[in-house]
């Protein structure tokens, strides 16, 4: 079976220029420096990592929003780059974004219905005016939303209300996959609930697969089937969200599960603290590059790059000392 | 004698749209040492209570019309502008949610600590210094020597916060107010920060009040909860009670919105749904009426709760306990 999405060997480095006196430095900041994924039918991939460690990036890059330096993007089996014309199109219909910010997000100056129909109008897929406002009113109901918010502004809405709209807009063209970069974390908790529930819904329904990305880890345990760890441009851990959230095995997992506070005042517990800070993206470190931070590091870990392994079924870690039964 | 104790506090603003009843009579009391934590949905008045207790509400549009802070026992409400700066930063010291706009932008690192110093104490220059440089190594800012002469927007996100951090403690406050102290950070950098503003908190006995839509956080760090809704106080115990016992509605409906990363079944998660009053108009009786559902038709929606006081201290506004 082929997956929807494959992703392999996937870089994107930006070059920028630095002021450092009266000299322009050059740089290059490796923001994602060779990411295989692969997304089925019907599945939910978590993408985590700290800030800056190149989540967005990548999703932004599947989408082609960016022009990946190296790698390929394969959407169902053929090269996204190497399409044209008609099949181009149906690729891009294909694949739908939500972007964190709710408020950001929508014109203002658009009425609701218009702007969750304005991909249909984009790819040709609506006729009539009639068409459109019949449109309108199927994607509010799909999101839980009331019919007669097509003829208001996005400004009248709530941050969750926005999101619905955010997302009826990405689903209009009936998209197999949906890029969520953040897509609750501007939400009061009491609203993320409902955005996750209707996420859980349109899947059950439709069966479309996400690409979830996010760094609020108990979320993504909730939501997602498989889960990626991303460190500084790479993956540093995959696997089943049940495998790697009970039992992580890279040390950088480890520590940013122990982080994570527990709503639950009995669970108080000692935490792995990382020390310092994640290195900058421009100077990455030889060999691995979390062994600044890490506490299991040693010298091998700076000449040799540890590449992903299979420490056990289906559950991957790039680390020289990474064990299936490690526990945290 | 609690090292702060709110009664009845009252503050609004005056909108177009009206009166907006941000806080609606709300009373709490914070210990030396302890660690008292807000929560509650987004505008139910959390912002505003600390911005009040520290004498920063905008005025106009703001008015605290009633109630009385006393910190140790002195009344703050009732201090000029003048007596209040100096409570502020030697007393009492906040770290805001946003570390980069309440940074000074063309101001060295060092010298926004020495300033902060510098209004509360008569060490010589270079006296300030080394207390500026044995704070950035107190909250664990790499390199201190470098960071004394770099720009807010030199650093990261998470080192921002540390300056924040290391200027709130130049004085030694007996109390911190910190506002979201943590949300702008990831996970890592956030424990971090917790772990530092909990040895400092221990070190000189600092009583918080500790303002954050993070339950986890919560959990974690606070001795004891208040849960705000609408502008009150809707409920209040130890977090233990909190979590385990919940009582009003609405604090239930938090607890179950929550995914749990050690769940093993993907449940479904409970949502409130419908959103909160609108301040400056708000409804006769329960301001979580709408919402609620286990409210009880003929009198939630006529009467204001006033409040029940559980033995064991808890505190609940809700007709199900009560008046
Ligand atoms: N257009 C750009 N030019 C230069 N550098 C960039 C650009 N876009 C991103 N970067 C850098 O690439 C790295 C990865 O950024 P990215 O936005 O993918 O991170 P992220 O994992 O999504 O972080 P966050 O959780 O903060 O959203 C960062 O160091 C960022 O500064
Ligand atoms: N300067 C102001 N003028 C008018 N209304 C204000 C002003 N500041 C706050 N308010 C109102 O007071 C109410 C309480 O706001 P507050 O900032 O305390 O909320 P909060 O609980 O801190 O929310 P959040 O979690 O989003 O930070 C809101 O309805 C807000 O709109
Ligand atoms: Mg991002
Ligand atoms: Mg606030």
């Amino acid at each position: 079976m082929t997956a929807l999405l494959e992703v392999k060997g996937l870089k994107k480095h930006f070059h920028v220029a630095r002021q450092n006196g009266f000299r322009t430095v050059r740089e290059t900041v490796h923001a994602v420096d060779g990411v295989d994924i692969e997304i089925g039918v019907g599945e939910t991939l978590g993408v985590v990592g700290e800030s800056g460690c190149g989540k967005s990036t990548v999703g932004r890059t599947v989408l082609r929003l960016l022009e990946p330096t190296a790698g390929s993007v394969l959407w169902q089996g053929t090269e996204l780059q190497s399409l044209r014309g008609e099949a181009l199109r149906k690729a891009r219909r294909d694949i739908g974004i939500v972007f964190q910010d709710p408020f950001a997000a929508l014109n203002p100056r658009m009425l609701v219905g218009d702007i969750i129909t304005e991909p249909l109008k984009a790819h040709g897929m609506i006729t009539s005016q009639e068409e459109r406002q019949q449109k309108a009113l199927e994607l509010l109901k799909r999101v839980g939303l009331r019919p007669e918010f097509a003829t208001r502004y996005p400004h009248e809405f709530s941050g969750g209300q926005r999101q619905r709209i955010g997302i009826a807009r990405a689903i209009a063209t009936n998209p197999k996959l949906l890029i969520l970069d953040e897509p609750i974390s501007a939400l009061d908790i009491s609203i993320r609930a409902q955005i996750l529930n209707l996420l859980e819904d349109l899947q059950a329904e439709s069966g479309i697969s996400y690409l979830f990305i996010a760094h609020d880890l108990s979320v993504v345990r909730h939501i997602c089937h498989r889960v990626a760890v991303m460190y500084l441009g790479v993956i540093v851990e995959q696997g089943s969200s049940d495998s790697l959230f009970v039992s992580p095995c890279h040390p950088y997992t480890q520590a940013l599960l122990s982080a994570v506070p527990v709503a639950d005042p009995t669970a108080r517990k000692e935490r792995l603290l990382l020390e310092g800070d994640v290195p900058s993206p421009v100077h990455i470190p030889s060999g691995c590059r979390f062994r600044t931070r890490c506490p299991l590091a040693q010298e091998r870990c700076a000449k040799e790059t540890p590449l992903l392994r299979e420490v056990a079924l289906g559950h991957w870690a790039a680390c020289h000392f990474a064990e299936a039964d490690s526990t945290p | 004698m609690p090292l702060l104790e709110v009664n009845n506090l009252q503050t609004e603003f005056k909108t177009p749209a009206g009166l907006v009843q941000a806080v609606r009579g709300v009373s709490f009391w914070v210990d030396a040492g302890e660690t008292v934590g807000v929560v509650g949905e987004s505008g139910s008045g959390k912002s505003v209570t600390a911005l009040s207790l520290m004498g920063l509400i905008p005025s106009p549009p703001g008015k605290i019309k009633g109630g009385s802070v006393l910190l140790e026992g002195r009344e703050l409400l009732s201090l000029t502008p003048k007596e209040m700066q100096r409570v502020r930063g030697s007393q009492v010291a906040m770290v805001f949610q946003d570390p980069f706009t309440s940074l000074n932008p063309t101001m060295k690192l060092g010298e926004q600590v020495a300033e902060a110093i510098r209004l509360h104490n008569a060490l010589g220059k270079a006296g300030i210094k080394e207390r500026v440089l044995s704070l950035f190594e107190a909250v664990r800012l790499p390199s201190p020597e470098i960071r004394y002469h770099q720009y807010p927007h030199e650093i990261s996100g998470g080192q921002r916060q540390r300056v924040m951090i290391a200027i709130a403690f130049a004085c030694n406050p007996k109390l911190l107010i910190a506002d979201e102290p943590t949300t702008a950070l990831d996970v890592t950098v956030q424990a971090q920060v917790l772990a530092l503003m909990k040895r400092l908190q221990a070190e000189h006995n600092t009583g918080t009040l500790l303002i954050t839509h993070d339950l986890g956080v919560v959990a974690e760090v606070c001795d004891r909860v208040l849960v705000m809704y609408a502008g009150q106080v809707v409920e209040s115990g130890t977090v233990t009670e909190i979590f385990q016992s919940p009582k009003h509605p609405y604090t239930q409906g938090l607890l179950a919105s929550l995914p749990q990363i050690h769940a093993d079944s993907r449940q479904r998660l409970v949502s409130i749904s419908g959103q909160p009053p609108d301040l400056a108009h708000l409804p006769k009786g329960c301001a979580f009426y709408e919402r609620c559902p286990k409210r009880i038709l003929d009198i939630c929606s006529l009467k204001e709760p006033q409040g029940t006081a559980f033995e064991n201290g808890q505190t609940v506004r809700c007709f199900l306990h009560g008046s």
